[in-house]
């Protein structure tokens, strides 16, 4: 057994419950396939950044699971018959798994998750980049657990510093030593 | 003379994964991977941006699998 990661980008235009539909389909055919869902990560529906299929937004489904080496094979085949389903992408997981599985997001709630994911995360309000903390907030979602907030908030503290760093020392490097880069 | 109190003067560059104890890079977190990129929308190198080998190539592939995936561009239309 390997861990993977999946992410895929289901077509927005269809109503909620054909891309409910969709996304279950996926983690059905993992289970069928003898495989284990770890985590679920659904970004919910955001802008892409450039135009597939004529369409500018897109649904973002994602599982982490363990699965035979045989599977993503079989996976792709899917996603490639299927034309509601814009882009995907199979990985070897390279995270902390242990985090992952004390947060244990089983698919049961799922469902919940994914919509609740939905309503926060069209990018309107800039204040909330990651739809994560919006998530913990309704009071139907349940499975997300301290621990995993905890070390989600370490790793946004920390990559906020990485941004203020870079932006000080971005000025720096421009005016320094990126001349011929710049105008490629 | 002159020249080389310019290499001097020019300040060590610190990887920012390493500083903040980073070993995973998510393909998902736009974020983080937009500052490391060009208003084009090219990686920047990492004598300029002052990465080390590791953190690079991870941030590399992560920026990488990003563009497969429509969270970052391939190249911006903004330019210009």
């Amino acid at each position: 057994m390997q861990v993977y990661e999946t992410t895929f980008i289901v077509n927005p235009q269809l109503d909620d419950s054909a891309i409910d539909q969709k996304v279950n389909a996926v983690s059905d055919l993992i289970k069928n396939h003898g495989g284990k869902i770890v985590h679920t990560d659904h970004m919910g529906t955001r802008r892409l950044a450039y135009e597939i299929k004529g369409l500018n937004q897109g649904y973002y489904g994602s599982f982490i699971y363990e699965a035979q080496r045989e599977f993503p094979a079989t996976l792709e085949r899917y996603f490639k018959l299927e034309e509601t389903y814009l882009r995907n992408l199979t990985v070897c997981y390279e995270g902390d798994l242990e985090k992952l599985k004390e947060s244990k997001s089983e698919d049961a709630f799922g469902a919940s998750e994914r919509n609740a994911d939905k309503k926060d995360s069209p990018k309107s309000e800039p204040a909330a980049p990651r739809p994560e903390p919006a998530v913990a907030a309704p009071a139907a979602v349940e499975e997300s657990s301290p621990g995993n907030d905890d070390s989600k908030d370490d790793d946004k503290e920390k990559t906020d510093e990485i941004i203020l760093d870079h932006q000080e020392t971005a000025a720096e490097d421009k005016a320094t030593e990126n001349p011929e880069e710049e105008e490629l | 003379m002159e020249r080389r109190n310019m290499r001097e003067m020019k300040r060590k560059k610190i990887c920012r994964f390493c500083e903040n104890k980073i070993s995973y890079i998510n393909y998902k977190e736009d974020r983080v991977m937009k500052r490391f990129v060009n208003e084009r929308g090219k990686i920047i190198p990492r004598r300029v941006s002052g990465n080390c080998a590791i953190h690079q190539r991870k941030l590399t592939t992560a920026i990488k699998r990003s563009r497969i995936l429509a969270i970052m561009a391939f190249e911006s239309e903004s330019f210009r």
